[in-house]
């Protein structure tokens, strides 16, 4: 490029004015364009990473392997239709499987036998007695069959095949097996890969936890564990439980919240009274005032059923009802707060009019107050309410000890303390749970992202 | 009349307010200071005790470290979350396309309950976890991150230099000449690597276990490094996006008045930029003390793994008096314990006011 052709361009740094080329300076723009947005990616990684890595880990069998894997199996989709033809086989069922009567199902495992004079007699089948269930064993009829033979490097590798044929009348939800390969032999590949390999010294061991699992059963395995083997009093699922409580809770904050709510932020931001402006600040008081001091009260006056309210309703006391969670909080703070704030943007001349007309203050409050108040309301009353109804931890675990009355967290936090402690962790579970736990909350922030953000700036940030 | 008549209509009003105040909150206070001066066990009959509670609590070894866990928690992860957001608004302060997408991703964490979090981060912590998974892979492969630095800084010191020799006003840092020098650090690295003259440092597995030790780091807890970890974790994007919003509003003739006066960018940062953030820092800080000495969730998530000696906080403190203990609750001891927790908080909020931060100032 000629000099006369070079655009030039002024520079001021540190005080001193510089003559450069603008092309020098675009390419520092750019590359400092390159580096920020590196930067905020880096930072999604973060801050989303470990979730979408508990959410891959979630379907690993072993998500405490090390080195750690984003990978499974299970997430393999060729395996997806291996377990769907086998969930066809077993129950006529491909998202769900089972063994059925008439079910036959195929299985071929392929081990390699590197030293030719190893053992290589057909690999034994043992039924095995699912938890909690009914035995298959009895009415399923084994055969394996040598199918296939191939010459390798030093050695060959043998193809099986496993019959299993149902020989009874009663259906059952799993079919669990293990393919015992002769001490020697080396496993290759399976028409769905083992859920455990292990060798021992009487052989190679290969167990199927289900072998006709569908391809939900076999890509959701650790959820459907997680949803259904945690049982509480009379053998109820309580992980669906608490997820109904957790909503019917949220959706009863919610209209408690819509109602109570404005009315507090009505009476602040339109009415006049004595006293409006030192209850408006201790109210804002006793946002800061943390809930350790007063759950000593709280928890009494809800034990004595509220002043023996509970009476009218046929109860001695409040513990482990609903009723609990609602009374102490019946009307969120933060919301009047932010009502107030959004009904003083109102234009206070349409109230005006309405009062001219000889309007009730009532009146105005339910036909003019509140239908102006419809976004608001959505914000605070939906999407915050539900967020901080859905996540409280502290008072719900005070007042609700019955595994069937509990909400999620409460009740995720018995399921990880059961499984990281009496069985051994079942970390695969554990992170199934969260994940749906976190599911409703993620869906809402995905939509309604803005009032989320909005309502942070207001109600202080959560620790 | 009519004035009466609104009085009223708001007392009609506020009733669910004034009652939820009332009973949870005023009722619940007075009470709680009453229940610390009585030895009131839920059960038996009350008796007056004056200060013994007090007294107690002072002898209490647990409490005191309840305390000292709460304060060094509240005070590390403030200024470490303050800290890090403030340095990250900064790099990241530019105009850019999909800001909202970002800003979306970096509330995750806080959107979802301390449960769910905690979970993760108990698994992550684990002894055969990833953390310590990846100190490990910190550990073998720091010879090749030191030799990675030594290399970018060598390059980016050669081309200022030679930019400089040139009359060209190139920056330390110019993001230009640090592309080139990060590709010829990284290459140059890889390189060294497969020639064999730079090699995995030889070191064991790390097994440090997190969260079921009383074993301390700088005088601290593990499980409560994690916690304070997990807590920096969460908090620090957010703060970022509110020290976002703030640099907005920095006038940018600052900047520039202070470029002619030839300043460079670390006094631009303290004398222009911090002065300038100096309402959203303070937001920050007393959010940040307000939301950390008040720490429960997590510590009552991981009692089932940590020892309560390494993890108890003032919180968790209050609810182990009452209900943890496995003796008869303990209400007088707890109640004394909570006010003491209160007055902590109460005594950053007065500050707070004391320095003349207006409430709408917390709120905008």
């Amino acid at each position: 490029m000629s000099d006369h052709e070079r655009k030039l361009a002024t520079v001021n740094y540190r005080g001193r004015l510089y003559q450069v080329d603008a092309q020098w300076l675009a390419r520092r723009r750019i590359m400092r364009k390159i580096i920020v947005y590196s930067l905020f990616i880096a930072l999604v990684f973060v801050t989303v990473g470990p979730l979408v890595y508990s959410l891959f880990s979630s379907f690993s069998d072993d998500p405490l392997s090390w080195p750690p894997s984003f990978t499974s199996p299970r997430l393999w989709p060729p395996n997806w239709v291996a377990a769907w033809n086998l969930g066809v086989q077993g129950n006529q069922s491909a998202w769900t499987g089972g063994w059925a009567p008439g079910g036959q199902v195929e299985l071929a495992v392929t081990f390699r036998y590197s030293e030719p004079p190893t053992d290589s007699s057909l690999p034994q089948v043992q039924l095995l007695a699912p938890p909690y269930e009914s035995n298959p064993a009895a009415d399923t009829h084994v055969e394996v069959i040598e199918c296939q033979k191939r010459d390798i490097d030093n050695g060959h590798e043998i193809t099986y095949k496993v019959i299993l044929t149902h020989q009874g009348i009663e259906t059952y939800p799993l079919l669990p097996i293990a393919v015992v390969g002769s001490p020697g032999a080396e496993f290759v590949r399976a028409t769905l890969p083992p859920d455990l390999v292990r060798s021992r010294f009487s052989g190679i061991y290969l167990t199927w936890k289900n072998v006709t699992p569908g391809a939900i059963g076999y890509l959701f395995n650790h959820y459907i564990r997680a949803w259904t083997t945690y049982k509480g009093s009379g053998g109820i699922n309580l992980f669906p439980r608490w997820i109904r409580n957790s909503f019917f809770i949220a959706g009863i904050r919610i209209i408690i919240t819509a109602l109570f709510a404005t009315m507090a932020g009505f009476a602040f931001s339109r009415l006049h009274f004595p006293g409006k402006n030192v209850l408006f600040l201790f109210m804002i008081f006793t946002m800061m005032v943390p809930g350790q001091v007063t759950f000593i009260s709280n928890y009494l006056v809800v034990r004595d059923g509220v002043f023996g309210l509970s009476k009218l309703l046929g109860m001695n006391t409040f513990l482990n009802t609903f009723w609990a969670l609602f009374l102490p909080s019946l009307v969120s703070t933060s919301a009047v707060f932010m009502m107030k704030q959004f009904m003083e943007s109102i234009p206070i001349q349409i109230e005006e009019a309405a009062r001219i007309d000889g309007a009730s203050t009532f009146r105005i409050y339910t036909r003019i107050i509140l239908p102006l108040c419809k976004p608001a309301l959505a914000a605070v009353a939906g999407i915050l309410t539900f967020q901080g109804s859905w996540n409280e931890f502290f008072w719900p675990m005070v007042v609700l000890t019955q595994g069937e009355k509990q909400t999620l967290p409460v009740g995720m936090n018995y399921f990880l303390h059961y499984y990281t402690s009496v069985t051994g962790s079942v970390w695969n579970m554990i992170l199934a749970g969260t994940v749906v736990s976190m599911i409703p909350i993620l869906i809402i922030y995905l939509l309604f992202q803005r009032y989320f953000i909005e309502g942070f700036h207001l109600s202080g940030i959560k620790q | 009349m009519k004035r009466r008549g609104e009085w009223v209509s708001a007392f009609i009003f506020l009733l669910p307010l004034l009652f939820t105040l009332a009973v949870a909150f005023l009722y619940a206070f007075v009470r709680t200071v009453y229940f610390s001066f009585t030895d009131y066990n839920l059960f038996q009959i009350t008796k007056f005790v004056g200060f013994d509670n007090y007294t107690k609590l002072l002898a209490d070894y647990r409490f005191v470290l309840a305390l000292t866990h709460s304060l060094v928690y509240a005070g590390i992860v403030t200024a470490s979350q303050t800290f890090l957001a403030l340095m990250l608004a900064i790099v990241l302060n530019q105009k850019i396309r999909g800001l909202t997408f970002f800003r979306a991703s970096y509330y995750v964490p806080c959107i979802a309950s301390s449960v769910a979090i905690t979970t993760i981060f108990i698994w992550l912590m684990n002894r055969r976890g990833t953390v310590n998974w990846l100190l490990t892979a910190i550990g073998r492969y720091w010879p090749f991150i030191i030799t990675g630095l030594a290399l970018i800084v060598l390059v980016q010191c050669l081309q200022v230099f030679w930019e400089r020799r040139h009359g060209l006003p190139a920056r330390v840092l110019d993001p230009a000449l640090f592309g080139i020098s990060l590709l010829i650090g990284v290459v140059g690295t890889v390189i060294l690597g497969r020639l064999g003259v730079v090699q995995p440092y030889p070191m064991a597995e790390a097994a440090i276990p997190w969260l079921t030790t009383r074993q301390t780091f700088l005088g601290i807890p593990y499980p409560l490094v994690s916690i304070m970890m997990l807590n920096i974790w969460t908090t620090t994007p957010t703060f970022m996006i509110l020290f976002l919003a703030g640099l907005q509003d920095v006038p940018q003739e600052l900047y520039e008045v202070a470029e002619m006066d030839g300043a460079t960018p670390w006094q631009k940062l303290l004398h222009v930029t911090v002065p300038a953030l100096r309402p959203v820092l303070f937001l920050v800080v007393t959010l940040g003390l307000i939301g950390t000495i008040q720490m429960f969730d997590q510590v009552a998530i991981m009692a089932g793994t940590a020892p309560l000696e390494s993890t108890v906080t003032l919180a968790y403190y209050v609810y182990w008096n009452m209900f943890g203990a496995g003796t008869l609750p303990k209400v007088g001891l707890a109640s004394a314990a909570a006010l003491v927790l209160a007055v902590l908080t109460l005594f950053v909020v007065f500050i707070q006011r004391r320095v003349g931060f207006s409430e709408k100032g917390w709120y905008s």
